[in-house]
């Protein structure tokens, strides 16, 4: 078996190394790419939007969406994951915009209970989600994307400032504001 | 109560950050609170919070299904996108595998640049080593270039002073070879050429009695070592005549001509046919302490024991001292 640069690259996700090579083709470099970014892009979308159907349909939007622009896309002193991240959250708001012209329908429900595990607390954890996302939806749409973001994909501040365009300190206030009103907000036991 | 020096808030949002950071590396949120324990009291409810709401995100998994599906939507997007050249400042061609012709690239760039840069490092230790080089030293090419650009950019008094120091230096050279015999025709040629620039200076110019002292100096010494030069090496016989001639041109130009003599070389002398006959006299009695008359450079016919015994041109030893000649024949 041939050995590709990935290949040779240190177990640490190296993301310059591995998006040249995606870049050039590279699959185990795109496999890689995607492995590293799906489960923050998931968690991000899923922590804006309600249905996890919703959430599914635009987490595929945001990987074809790279995958269409990849060759476009040129290392201007910010790292790849914010680029990625902006594409996410504009998807995102697209999306958000596309229901609310929508007339509203009934959700319908995919879950099957699972026997083996204990569905009090299931029905706990889902109550729980759903009462925050319903609180994080009367916040201004700034610190929205903050705590989306920092909670939701897992990003560090600096990583959050650069995927919004805004600086360290200004995240920093949002992310307090946001979470300072979200527990007034959310009755945690 | 009122707060005159209350926080602003930019200062509690960085506390916070701060606090829920160590929280994001994995520390413990009651460790985290007893870093902070001076706004544990207000931090605690914010960490609880954040706690809550990063754990029921991550609660919500996707299948595993969507995750693999759409991993194959992507990995086939990927193939029908136009593949994209990787970008020239790519920081990993030291692992990627190199083609022999980028290889060679390299090897030459990297050549290239190294000896252009050995040859920066040669000129200037070159240049900052040739102070006191000599001929047939590496570096005297350079102490000769520095000259020359020395001498070009000066003008009027600094220029005459330029050339001094370089004819005192080729005196100095001339010592140095002389000591080990290794003088050629033309350190002495350089000698000369100097000594002629430095008399057109002196006709030209106004000079110092500092000046005129070096002057002075340089013909001594000069006449000094050329002697030594062709004892050692007689075959440099003509030319150190010559240049002492110049040497002494020099120091008449300069106006303090008169101080140089030319001491007759011992391979010159014949020592046989030089002894003066007893019958002859007066020319024997007259001969050692014989004063041409001013203006007449040959000693009087009754000086010179016989036409054989004078080895060196007379025309040169008249025109150069002018005074009494110190070459007293032996007897």
């Amino acid at each position: 078996m041939t050995q590709t640069p990935v290949d040779a690259l240190a177990p640490e996700f190296d993301e310059y190394a591995v998006v040249e090579a995606a870049r050039g083709g590279d699959e185990l470099a795109l496999s890689r790419l995607y492995e590293h970014y799906f489960p923050k892009v998931y968690r991000y979308v899923n922590s804006r939007l309600a249905a996890a159907e919703d959430a599914e349909d635009v987490t595929e939007e945001i990987f074809l969406r790279v995958i269409h622009n990849l060759g476009s896309f040129t290392w201007r002193g910010l790292p790849f994951g914010a680029w990625l991240f902006r594409i996410a959250r504009n998807e995102v708001v697209s999306h958000v915009r596309k229901q609310k012209t929508r007339a509203p329908t009934a959700e319908l429900t995919e879950f099957i209970p699972d026997p083996s595990q204990d569905y009090t607390l299931v029905i706990e954890q889902q109550m729980t989600v759903a009462m925050i996302r319903e609180a994080a939806e009367r916040l201004p749409e700034a610190q929205r994307q903050v705590i989306a973001l920092r909670f939701g994909a897992g990003l560090t501040v600096a990583e959050t400032a650069q995927a919004l365009k805004k600086t360290e300190n200004n995240v920093k206030v949002l992310q307090h504001k946001a979470i300072a009103k979200l527990q007034t907000m959310v009755v945690l036991e | 109560m009122i707060r005159l020096f209350d926080r602003k808030p930019a200062a509690d949002a960085a506390t916070f950050a701060e606090a829920q950071a160590l929280l994001d590396d994995g520390l413990p949120i009651d460790d985290v609170l007893d870093l902070f324990s001076a706004e544990a009291a207000w931090l605690e409810p914010l960490l609880r919070t954040t706690t809550t709401i990063r754990e029921t995100t991550a609660a919500e998994q996707p299948s595993y299904y969507f995750e693999a599906s759409l991993k194959q939507k992507f990995l086939a997007a990927a193939r029908r996108e136009p593949r994209t050249a990787p970008a020239p400042m790519l920081p990993i061609p030291s692992r990627a595998p190199v083609s022999p012709r980028a290889g060679l690239r390299t090897a030459f760039a990297g050549s290239a640049v190294a000896g252009v840069a050995a040859a920066i490092g040669a000129l200037t230790l070159g240049f900052i080593t040739s102070d006191d080089a000599v001929p047939g030293d590496w570096n005297y090419t350079f102490k000769l270039a520095n000259e020359r650009l020395e001498y070009s950019l000066s003008r009027g008094g600094g220029r005459i002073d330029i050339q001094l120091g370089q004819t005192e230096a080729r005196v100095r050279e001339l010592q140095v070879l002389a000591s080990s015999g290794a003088v050629s025709p033309a350190d002495i040629q350089r000698l000369q050429n100097d000594a002629r620039e430095l008399e057109k200076l002196a006709r030209s110019n106004q000079l110092d009695e500092i000046q005129r002292g070096r002057i002075e100096v340089i013909t001594g010494s000069s006449v000094k070592v050329l002697e030594g030069v062709a004892q050692k090496q007689p075959d440099l016989q003509p030319a150190v005549v010559t240049t002492i001639t110049t040497v002494n041109d020099t120091a008449m130009a300069a106006g303090v001509g008169g101080a140089a003599t030319i001491e007759p070389l011992p391979t010159l002398t014949p020592a046989p046919t030089a002894t003066p006959k007893p019958d002859s006299d007066t020319s024997s009695a007259t001969a050692g302490t014989a004063t041409p008359a001013p203006g007449t450079a040959t000693p009087a016919p009754t000086g010179t024991p016989s036409p054989t015994a004078t080895a060196h041109d007379s025309d040169t030893s008249s025109t150069v001292t002018g005074t009494p000649p110190s070459n007293t024949p032996t007897p």
